[in-house]
């Protein structure tokens, strides 16, 4: 077995224990290629089926063509795909770049807050009729108490610190001080009600993993982290008023490991194109301790 | 394809011997941090006028920064010619010890220090019969601040026998006894002038040196089941 095959085995081993213990689960997808790779492990752990609800937080400022990729591949995997948003701080244009709130605020609402409300049931979610390829109210509104979420310990310093399973309080808080153990592979399942349980198969793997393994099992990835002509493109995906490309002519996956590995991203974090990064004094912990991914 | 083998090693030992540091340290010395990550952290003490401090690369946590300690177990990726590694920093403070467990549980190997200055201690002892009760056979004892004794052969050899002697009561056959400066890079990366008395390897060396748990293939088989299932939609019937 080389490292990706040991990656995968664990992934796989991880998703299918989340399954199991819980009623009520669902994959958290942002559409970018960390939890899209998620996906691909979700489909080989069960057989080329996805037993599990995809939810999406749509903030309205996502980059279009993330929205168009999202819609298709849930046609082609018939996955059953729910969006949540907030539809009021939407409304009212309480958000950055209406000039209404600041970066960080804007996040903890159209992403924390959705997230938040969406996954509780409190608000409404939305899913995709396959027959029409359009979304609908969706008539179920139970609590989700697991939710699986592609995050990896190498992205940022809070996120080093996860557990495979990680609880969270009914306020959505995370007490970081107090996580429960995990010895080996025997993961803690079992929480008090009212709490959720985010579960983390891919917290071992690394941006350069994810890309190779992206590469060796040709996963379809939204272009647009592929130069389109212009010299720039994304190395990682957010919403448009905060997420800024790299100067890169990488137009496909090896040509973005090579950069990775030698070129001149090698040392330079991914998330440095994420502005709401900094305004947090350089992580990401007030936002996660909110409820951000 | 590149086919590198992983390993992951767990950092354990008392509180504020020194074990972020070592990682920091070790990091910054191999040029393993992204670029602009140490002069972030070197303006971010100054301006909050503390000295720098190598932990702080690790202990990303708001109240880990204010209270100066490790709360949870970190994963830091690093990486030599040989291998790709996964280094898990352990908190050494009672109160976080099943962090420390579950940090220790996922690793081949353990890097136990202790501060020579300040000697074997509580968590020395409780951290060397946990890493023994885990099952870790590979152990190495890193004898740091090794300044704040004047680079002492003495001192550095009255903990080689009374930690080993200990140790020995534990099941554990420590590889090697390394002196060290975390804070200075003393043995770290490279040799140290200031112990030209000691012979063995720096503590990038040791890593290179521990040895991987075999492939899955070569152990006895096992096959767990976690679960069955059957999905038949779309008139799939396997």
């Amino acid at each position: 077995m080389n490292h990706l095959d040991k990656l995968e085995a664990q992934s796989i081993y991880i998703l299918r224990e989340a399954y199991r213990e819980f009623k009520n689960i669902c994959m958290l997808w942002s559409i970018g290629k960390d939890s899209t790779v998620l996906l691909w492990l979700a489909r080989k752990a069960f057989f080329g089926h996805v037993p599990i609800p995809l939810v999406h937080i749509d903030t309205h400022y996502k980059i279009p063509e993330m929205i168009k990729y999202r819609d298709e591949l849930a046609i082609k995997w018939k996955l059953t795909m729910i969006y949540g948003e907030n539809s009021e701080a939407l409304a009212q244009k309480k958000t950055f770049p209406d000039g209404n709130a600041d970066r960080l605020t804007c996040c903890q609402m159209l992403k924390s807050e959705a997230l938040k409300n969406t996954l509780s049931g409190e608000w409404n979610r939305y899913v995709m009729d396959h027959k029409t390829g359009k979304y609908v109210v969706d008539s179920n509104r139970e609590k989700y108490t697991g939710v699986i979420v592609g995050v990896r310990a190498d992205e940022e310093g809070s996120r080093s610190k996860e557990r495979y399973f990680s609880p969270r309080d009914k306020e959505n808080d995370w007490a970081v001080e107090d996580q429960p153990p995990e010895f080996w592979n025997q993961f803690k399942t079992d929480f008090a009600p009212g709490t959720h349980i985010r579960i983390h198969p891919l917290l071992d793997w690394t941006e350069l993993n994810i890309w190779e393994y992206i590469e060796r099992e040709n996963i379809p990835i939204t272009s647009l982290y592929f130069d389109q002509g212009d010299g720039k493109r994304y190395r990682s995906l957010g919403c448009y008023p905060c997420t800024f490309p790299v100067e890169s002519t990488a137009k496909n996956v090896s040509e973005i490991i090579e950069e990775l590995k030698s070129g001149k991203f090698a040392n330079i974090a991914e998330r440095s194109g994420r502005a709401q990064d900094k305004d947090d004094g350089g992580g990401l912990e007030t936002l996660r301790r909110g409820g951000y991914m | 394809m590149d086919t590198r083998e992983q390993m992951n090693i767990v950092i354990v030992g008392h509180v504020d011997h020194g074990k972020s540091t070592v990682i920091g340290r070790l990091l910054a010395d191999t040029g393993s941090l992204p670029e602009g990550k140490l002069d972030s952290v070197k303006e971010y003490c100054r301006k909050n006028s503390r000295p720098f401090e190598y932990a702080f690369l690790l202990d990303a946590l708001k109240d880990e920064q204010a209270q100066g300690i490790t709360i949870d177990t970190a994963r830091c990726f690093f990486k030599t010619s040989k291998r790709d590694y996964i280094i898990i920093d352990a908190p050494g403070h009672i109160e976080f010890l099943k962090n420390m467990v579950t940090g220790a549980s996922r690793a081949e190997a353990a890097l136990l220090v202790i501060d020579a200055k300040e000697g074997i201690k509580e968590n020395s002892k409780r951290h060397g019969h946990i890493v023994s009760m885990l099952g870790i056979k590979q152990v190495v004892v890193l004898v740091n601040k090794m300044d704040l004794v004047d680079f002492s052969k003495e001192v550095y050899e009255s903990i080689i026998s009374e930690f080993g002697e200990f140790l020995q009561k534990v099941n554990i056959k420590p590889i090697n006894f390394i002196p060290i400066s975390a804070f200075n890079g003393d043995n770290i990366a490279q040799k140290s002038p200031n112990t030209l008395w000691y012979e063995g390897p720096t503590v990038l060396e040791q890593l290179d040196g521990f040895v991987n748990k075999k492939e899955n293939r070569q152990l006895p088989f096992r096959m767990p089941v976690q679960d069955i299932y059957k999905f038949t939609e779309e008139g799939d019937d396997r």
